[in-house]
């Protein structure tokens, strides 16, 4: 049976998991919702564009989901920008 | 998205739980007197058992046929992403892209760890007392029914969000 000990490591790995789940999610920034509006595209249109659903661009605008480097690349092709001028972490 | 099915195909499944759940009652009470010989079953029980097992069986029957006639509909208008209904797979993952999948992997997780408690803990209480046959399968619904609900509101949460 859990013991004590077992119990209180149990909770404390949980909460270290959501403090690491929540700054991973806090850690990257973007601008992509700007610069979509910039060049009048919708969520639909821009996903489009770079073959996605429009809930996955609302998910990046959000900052809930972190692209990959493939779909970074292409919207910052479609956004006319530097991946790292779309993309960065909250830290810089 | 609200009428892409598999959003919806949890509450199809919880629907389909819930009618079980009464079917149980007919099917596991002491009431229920069930005699086999080498030709025949007979399955005799008392008037309220009997009355759920017959009325879960027929509201089994025309919610199947409702599901079925849904499921050629959303097939006929979706061509490309059709759903078989004897798939292994879940049907309700959503996995059309990165970002559709990674809600889906967040949801699944959260499956996972409300299975991983409560089946160990179920099988104890199980073990420790004397629990009816029938609340042994209610309590088993109960996880299915819990771990499609807990699949579709965190589905059905990300998605809200997306729409805002």
């Amino acid at each position: 049976m859990l013991g004590k000990l077992d119990l209180m490591l149990i909770m404390h790995y949980i909460m270290l998991y959501k403090l690491y789940m929540k700054r991973g999610l806090r850690m990257l920034k973007n601008r992509v919702k700007e610069l979509r509006a910039r060049y009048g595209y919708t969520q639909s249109e821009l996903g489009k564009q770079v073959d996605v659903t429009r809930q996955t661009i609302a998910f990046i605008e959000k900052g809930e989901f972190s692209p990959s480097i493939t779909l970074s690349l292409k919207l910052a092709k479609v956004l006319q920008v530097e991946v790292g001028d779309l993309f960065w972490l909250e830290e810089e | 998205m609200k009428q892409d099915f598999r959003m919806t195909y949890p509450l199809w499944n919880m629907a389909f739980i819930l009618i079980l759940a009464v079917m149980s009652v007919g099917f596991t009470s002491s009431l229920v007197n069930v005699t086999k010989t080498d030709s025949s079953l007979s399955i005799e029980t008392q008037a309220v058992e009997g009355f759920l097992l017959f009325a879960a069986l027929i509201a089994y029957l025309v919610l199947i046929t409702i599901y079925l006639i849904a499921l050629q509909s959303y097939n006929r208008k979706n061509p490309g992403k059709k759903i078989s209904p004897f798939s292994m797979r879940p049907p309700e993952y959503m996995e059309q892209d990165e970002g559709m999948t990674f809600i889906t992997r967040k949801a699944v997780q959260k499956v996972y760890t409300f299975i991983t408690w409560t089946l160990p803990f179920f099988a104890l209480i199980v073990m420790l007392f004397p629990i009816p046959r029938l609340f042994i399968v209610w309590g088993i619904l109960a996880v299915a029914f819990g771990q499609n609900l807990i699949y579709y509101v965190e589905m059905h949460r990300h998605l809200k969000e997306a729409a805002e």
